[in-house]
């Protein structure tokens, strides 16, 4: 009984903690991917290896970090395994297109499609920063790289998405 | 700090709250003005990094009920598939020989059993449509009685993995688009009967506990798939 109380108490706590970030999992695995169905495959191979290891998660949290650590592991995988090409934004489907134009605020429909078209380098830690609010050292920590290569590929994703929004 | 590093820091990181950078936003005008733009473009660029989540989440990210395995959600079943297909993926879809595909087939559909069961519960065609889309086909609505629509990794491949309702139980098919077979191939393995048809582009694989369901469910869903779409 005690045993079953314990697992039920975990399943609560994961359950808890996976419905704060799905939400915002999803919106990074979208825009990693920017393909609907496989950011969505993202997130539940995502929650299947943080399930797994949930005991080793110390600190719930740090639960942001280290989802998105596994999730960016996955997507790094799953790429791997389907070499998926480089997207061409014309190419979107119909629900992909529903994702980034879906608001009759044309302005917004132009910075998402520009955002989309960021190469991968410049818009993953643009992602970290203003979506998942991460700081320039976790942005640094999460992508291996050094913290100056942080902010530099920040500030040139903003000046290139910037000229685009203002011209 | 001089104007260059004020835009520089602002740049790469704008609410940082640097005393230095306060300081000089309040004594230089020009960069005041490129501040507040700065801001604006901001508040644009949260809107729109904030997607809308799809209206067709069916919810399968939610985590386990501890009800015993029956009850096991969908998230656990499909992951636990894409994570078999991590494994079945170190072999590559063309070095593995195609005479392992029934086994293999097998090995997935045993791992998906939580879905192998009778239910009146249908997919909703929308969820449907995007899952056969992924591998470039597509079915008109009301073709089969399909109760499990998931894309599948599957020898390192994603694949739509389907469950349809036949008379007698239910019924596994799987899209293969990367599989050409030369004919249809027959098997019959732990207590499963399958079969590997091959179709316009690669092949399908259907896969039941009756071997009558096979035909009566495979029959609609050949006839009326669309590839190259």
């Amino acid at each position: 009984m005690k045993q079953e109380n314990t697992e039920e108490t975990r399943r609560s706590r994961f359950e808890n903690m996976t419905r704060t970030h799905e939400g915002d999992l999803f919106r990074f695995a979208f825009w990693l991917c920017r393909d609907h169905s496989i950011a969505q495959d993202l997130v539940q191979e995502t929650l299947l290896r943080a399930w797994r290891s949930f005991d080793s998660l110390r600190d719930e949290s740090a639960a942001r970090y280290w989802l998105i650590t596994i999730l960016r592991r996955e997507n790094a995988r799953m790429y791997e395994r389907k070499r998926h090409p480089t997207q061409d934004i014309d190419e979107l489907t119909p629900a992909e297109q529903g994702l980034l134009a879906n608001t009759p605020d044309t302005d917004l429909e132009d910075l998402r499609e520009a955002i989309s078209r960021l190469e991968f380098d410049y818009r993953e830690p643009l992602i970290l920063q203003v979506l998942m609010g991460f700081s320039t050292e976790e942005i640094a920590g999460l992508m291996d790289i050094k913290q100056g290569a942080v902010l530099t590929r920040l500030y040139r994703a903003r000046k290139m998405l910037m000229k685009s929004f203002e011209e | 700090m001089n104007c260059l590093e004020f835009r520089n820091k602002l740049g790469s990181d704008p609410s940082c709250q640097d005393q230095q950078l306060l300081a000089h936003r309040q004594a230089c005008p020009a960069c005041a003005d490129f501040a507040a733009r700065v801001e604006e473009f901001e508040r644009r660029l949260v809107l729109a990094l904030r997607v809308p989540l799809m209206d067709d989440h069916d919810g399968s990210y939610e985590v386990p009920q501890n009800k015993g395995p029956a009850q096991v959600p969908a998230w656990i079943g499909l992951a636990a598939s894409l994570a078999l297909g991590l494994g079945v993926g170190l072999l590559t879809w063309w070095s593995a020989p195609h005479g392992d595909i029934a086994q293999d087939l097998i090995v997935h559909v045993q791992h998906e059993q939580t879905f192998m069961v009778s239910t009146d519960e249908r997919v909703p065609y929308q969820r449907l449509d995007a899952v056969l889309r992924k591998a470039r086909t597509t079915m008109p609505a009301g073709t089969a009685k399909v109760s499990y629509a998931r894309t599948c990794v599957f020898r390192g491949r994603l694949v739509p993995h389907l469950v349809v309702q036949g008379e007698n139980g239910p019924v596994t098919v799987m899209i293969l688009r990367d599989l050409e077979v030369d004919g249809p191939t027959s098997f019959s393995e732990q207590g499963f009967f399958g079969t590997i048809l091959p179709a316009a582009a690669g092949s399908i694989a259907i896969i039941a506990g009756e071997e009558s369901d096979i035909e009566q469910v495979s029959g609609p869903i050949v006839e009326s798939l669309r590839w190259d779409i």
